[in-house]
């Protein structure tokens, strides 16, 4: 943290963080990342033990042998126990990532986030788990038609991720509560109904799952009292001893103190990956809403302090951030930080309709504000237009503190999201009042009704732009001389724009049917879940697990990019070929062919055209029809778990990577580019600044597109010179919300980010600085200007 | 039909430290002043620019063979180099270049032209109190069309500000007031035969106005603050004195910090920066300098 931003911290923050909080924030810092098997290891020699037995049965006796197994560690100074993967900076090898067996021997040398990894593990790996769970890593049958369509292996899926399970009923009814839920469902079940005969394993399978998870607290609080006898300062014997009494009591029974429900619903979310065997998108929910009754009462009655819980909050929020998904390298290259997305929500509506926040929204966004460098949790607003001045400021206060956090989230598209898709996925309709209590986010900021859907999982993605590169060689990849999309005819013979349409029309409805196809191949050995879906509303009820369609709210999610990309050329295609006729579409596919070389004037020409993000229907329609299409399509195709499939357009940072294989577009991008992030205008390309993009974007039906589209903006911290500059900033986010924008999430620039842009410019040519008169990307300004800016930037001015 | 037409240099939306909220900043052409420390230099010449953007140019010389009036040249060293003086600002170097390394500083527009660009931004003005700000440049030296489109802002309901030198006949400032809602006015040195050595231009017109306008609407005076030319605290305080007599119209001082962000424009301009040994003043001096003002009684902010 600069001094810049320590300065802005303390004028900002309400409260100085405790000093054990900024201790462990010290040492988190310093741990290095290590590669953890033990859930691995126990679920595969459990899966091995159990070969013949109802899949549903071994699935929970392998959670049961995790829940018993895994170590029990407590850490020095920490108030909560317990890790996901054993350790703080633990992460677990995820057998999705078939890649990672080849790695292991340079996994903890390698370049890009290298993670520790013992040779006993490591043998045990190579050994045991990775051959055991090879047969998982491919779709075992490939169709002929499917194999005609192109698809010539489909990677498995194994769990479901993106989804937050009902935490709320943790707290109020204990594991054991639940368990009885089960045991009674099974007590009603009708024995001369062959269906309901069908729900046995899965039941039995609950229960047993849950039986082990209500024991989870007690080898904890085994643990604890262990330490404390041996502890010789009284203080921490003392937290010792409270750690003791916590865990006997949580998750097995309802929470009585605030300090019991975190502790429980750490618990559970621990247990929740566990099962999953990974870490992606499993969040938290609206923590400030379930959370609150306890602080409520626990503050009312005396038991606590506000500083007291800002300290437990702050602690409780490090540990999200101590998990690191383990990627192999061709991915780890991308993402240095491997965030698992464990979103929390604050404010939205209640369901009434009214304003949900509360004192606990704010000291979440306080927290945020104690534990800078940590990436975790992922927080977002749900900014509505009843959402508080106050809340909305002290979130663009975060934000100019330049974590990239709060995201801010349309509550009001998200309800208009939800409410629709009862209308389209088949499902059950969704009540006004359930898309209003239970409308947040999961995973990065995917759109979700908590506690009573089922999740889904990403499977391949669907590349618009290279659909687009089809289009102006008649189904052809340039980039691996491949091919890779329908033969929609010789662009060269298209005579009006609306047959160049009609060609990527056509190609984005043969590739969402194939994206279809391969979600279907990787889900086929989806793996059920007992403790999650026990979690999952109806699953009990119905006697099915989530990933049979027990939810009472299914879907699935076809994944999609580049849609900016694609609008960017058709606009041009149809300004320069069509419109003003300076060139021919022969000219144009030539200077494709060649990435433009020895075609500077057609690149310039294409360049020039009108770019999405800069408030100009010319091009932003085109992409709203775009993304209108890709939507319509995507909702045609069914998920096996239940309901239709939806789009998604959130690429993390696999938007360099996938630019690698697309040839030049006739949007004037060079072959190879990165290709534009979700939404966000293309790289360099919105030269009017953070309004026109806001204008632009909310020109789509971004309500429709059911798991949300990334907008990332970066902004630049000379708003920030007065206190004015928050108002203005929530200003801003007051249109976001007019605009029916759907999410948002701003980076404000760092010094320390011009300075690396500075060093490495081909990476930041995204970065706009206003300067005197104009705004210009930083890269391409002088290096004393460059030094002057970073000068401004640092000195907050 | 001979409609009216405004030369503009550029819109700046999401500006925000020009006025109240989140305004759009119209950069007008032209200015009757040559300040030394000017950060747009490109806004100064009442006519088309070519500004020269060395970091995109490749120096493939298409520009000088497309030039009719062989007004480029490329030397085997160094820049590319523009004799400004025989260039007709025909701008087929500017549609040649593969680069764009060359651009024209200038627009014209009609006032419906301009109105319908600054419309798309509504939707922040309503939410921030914002509006528009007129700056350059120094926007009165097109006071006919900026009067007219300032009349229509107003009929928008549009919040209206305009950065002024106040170097102008006090008729032609007296009309535009009538649409406008706050006033900037610099105040670059007190001490007139100063003024015009840095500025080019007395100061005379620039303090009469200044008691004028102070007499019918909000002003806040600028003053930028440039270490060895205007930053004395015998300077500054004859500022805040004379401020001081403005009554209660005169809402602040800002003093803003002299900063070298306009030196590279100067450069791809093919002019000279005058002041390229000047540093921007320590932030400690800034701070005494707001204090030396509120002094006076006067309210003062570091910054716009």
């Amino acid at each position: 943290m600069s001094d810049v931003q320590s300065a802005l911290r303390d004028r900002v923050s309400t409260m100085r963080p405790a000093a054990r909080v900024e201790k462990l924030r010290q040492r988190y810092t310093k741990i290095k990342n290590k590669v953890v098997i033990d859930v691995a290891r126990i679920l595969t020699r459990t899966m091995k033990e159990t070969e013949g037995e109802p899949l549903v049965v071994r699935r929970a006796k392998a959670f049961a042998a995790i829940v018993r197994g895994v170590p029990v560690n407590i850490y020095p100074d920490e108030l909560y126990v317990g890790w996901l993967w054993s350790e703080p900076r633990g992460s677990e090898i995820f057998i999705k990532y078939t890649d990672l067996e080849k790695e292991l021997d340079t996994i903890s040398t390698r370049k890009y986030t290298p993670f520790l990894l013992d040779d006993a593990d490591k043998r045990i790996l190579k050994e045991e788990i990775f051959p055991y769970w090879k047969k998982y890593f491919y779709s075992p049958i490939i169709p002929p038609e499917a194999k005609k369509m192109g698809i010539r292996k489909a990677p498995i899926t194994p769990v479901l991720f993106h989804y937050v399970v009902n935490y709320e009923k943790v707290l109020k009814r204990g594991i054991s509560g639940i368990k009885r839920e089960a045991e009674d469902r099974m007590a009603r079940l009708d024995l001369t109904d062959p269906d309901d005969i069908k729900k046995v394993p899965f039941l039995e399978g609950v229960i047993v799952a849950l039986e082990a998870a209500a024991e989870i607290g007690e080898r904890f609080a085994a643990k604890a009292r262990e330490l404390a006898a041996m502890e010789r300062e009284e203080k921490r014997k003392e937290e010792l001893l409270k750690i003791a009494e916590i865990c006997v009591r949580v998750p097995a029974n309802p929470a009585r103190t605030f300090y019991e429900a975190m502790q429980s619903v750490w618990f559970v979310h621990m247990m929740v990956g566990w099962e999953a065997g990974f870490h992606g998108g499993q969040s938290i929910g609206r923590a400030d809403q379930y959370l609150y009754p306890f602080y409520e009462r626990d503050i009312r009655e005396g038991r606590l302090t506000e500083e007291l819980a800002q300290e437990l909050i702050d602690c409780w929020f490090m540990r999200f951030s101590q998990m690191f998904s383990l990627l192999p390298e061709n991915e780890a290259v991308f993402m240095s930080n491997h965030t698992s997305a464990h979103h929390i929500d604050i404010g939205g509506l209640k369901a009434d309709g009214n304003d949900a926040t509360n004192a606990l929204s704010y000291m979440f966004l306080e927290a945020m504000m104690h534990t800078p460098g940590m990436v975790e949790p992922t927080i977002g607003l749900l900014v509505h237009s009843k959402t508080p001045e106050r809340i909305l400021i002290k979130a663009c206060q975060l934000t100019a503190l330049g974590g990239g956090y709060p995201q801010f989230i349309n509550n009001d598209v998200l309800v208009d999201n939800l409410l629709s898709r009862g209308a389209t996925s088949g499902g059950k309709p969704v009540s006004l009042e359930d898309a209003r209590t239970f409308g947040g986010c999961v995973g990065c900021h995917e759109p979700s009704l908590h506690t009573m859907e089922s999740g889904w999982t990403v499977g391949q993605n669907q590349h618009l732009a290279a659909l687009m590169e089809c289009v102006m060689t008649n189904g052809w990849c340039r980039v691996h001389n491949t091919r890779r999309g329908l033969e929609t005819g010789d662009p060269g013979q298209f005579k009006t724009f609306e047959e160049v349409r009609e060609a990527l029309r056509k190609q984005i409805i043969h590739r969402m049917k194939v994206g279809a196809i391969a979600a279907n191949l990787g889900e086929e050995l989806l793996q059920p879940t007992l403790f999650t879906s026990a979690l999952t509303e109806d699953c009990i009820e119905n006697g099915t697990p989530r990933e049979e369609g027990g939810a009472r709210y299914s879907l699935g999610a076809v994944s999609f990019d580049g849609a900016v990309d694609a609008g960017n050329s058709l606009a041009a295609v149809k300004k320069l070929v069509f419109e003003e006729k300076k060139i021919t579409m022969e000219q144009l596919c030539t200077a494709l062919d060649h990435n433009f070389k020895g075609y500077e004037d057609i690149r310039k020409l294409c360049l020039e055209a009108p770019k999405f993000g800069n408030d100009n229907d010319y091009v932003d329609e085109q992409v709203a029809w775009i993304t209108h299409l890709t939507t319509e399509e995507a909702k045609k195709y069914l998920s096996r778990y239940g309901g239709t499939k939806y789009p998604i357009q959130v690429l993390l940072s696999s938007f360099v990577p996938l630019g690698m294989g697309v040839g030049a577009l006739p949007s004037g991008r060079l072959a190879g580019e990165p290709l534009s992030d979700g939404v966000s205008p293309t790289v360099g390309s919105d030269t009017k600044g953070p309004t026109a993009v806001l204008k632009s974007v909310g020109r789509l039906n971004n309500a429709e597109v059911g798991l949300s589209q990334t907008l990332n903006m970066k902004l630049d911290p000379v708003i920030f010179t007065t206190d004015e500059g928050f108002k203005r900033l929530a200003d801003l986010i007051r249109v976001f919300v007019d605009q029916k924008v759907d999410h948002l999430q701003i980076n404000v620039v760092s010094s320390d980010t011009l300075i690396a842009a500075q060093k490495t410019p081909e990476h930041y040519k995204d970065l706009v600085v206003k300067v005197a008169g104009y705004n210009a990307r930083f890269v391409d300004l002088h290096k004393d200007l460059q030094d002057s800016i970073i000068a401004r930037t640092e000195h907050g001015l | 039909m001979n409609e009216l037409k405004g030369l503009i240099y550029n819109l700046q939306p999401f500006a925000v430290h020009d006025g109240p909220g989140i305004r759009t900043l119209i950069y007008m052409k032209g200015c009757p002043l040559r300040c030394l420390w000017c950060s747009t230099p490109q806004t100064q010449k009442m006519g088309y620019e070519i500004i020269h953007i060395e970091s995109h140019c490749r120096k493939c010389g298409r520009c000088a063979e497309v030039c009719s009036n062989g007004a480029i040249m490329i030397p085997p060293e160094g820049n590319l180099m523009i004799d400004r003086k025989r260039c007709t600002y025909c701008a087929k170097c500017i549609e040649i270049c593969p680069h764009q390394a060359l651009e024209l500083a200038g627009k014209y527009m009609t006032v419906p032209e301009l109105f319908d660009e600054i419309e798309k931004d509504q939707p922040f003005f309503r939410r921030s109190n914002g509006g528009i700000t007129m700056g350059g440049g120094e926007a009165t030296m097109q006071h006919e069309f900026v009067a007219e489109f300032l009349k229509k802002c107003k009929q928008h309901y549009i919040h209206t500000a305009m950065e002024t030198c106040g170097h102008i006949a006090w008729e032609h400032l007296e009309k535009l007031l009538t649409y406008l809602d706050l006033i900037y006015l610099d105040i670059k040195h007190m001490d007139s035969p100063m003024h015009k050595t840095l500025t080019g231009v007395a100061n005379d017109f620039v303090l009469d106005n200044a008691r004028k306008v102070c007499s019918s609407h909000p002003v806040i005076f600028r003053i930028p603050v440039v270490p060895g030319i205007n930053d004395s605290y015998e300077n500054i305080s004859a500022t805040a004195k004379f401020a001081a007599a403005m009554g209660e119209n005169l809402l602040r001082i800002e003093l803003l910090p002299y900063h070298q962000f306009g030196a590279q424009t100067y450069f791809r301009l093919g002019r000279k920066y005058e002041l390229s040994g000047i540093e921007p003043p320590e932030d400690s001096h800034m701070r005494r300098l707001k204090i030396l003002v509120e002094s006076f009684g006067i309210k003062a902010q570091i910054g716009g």
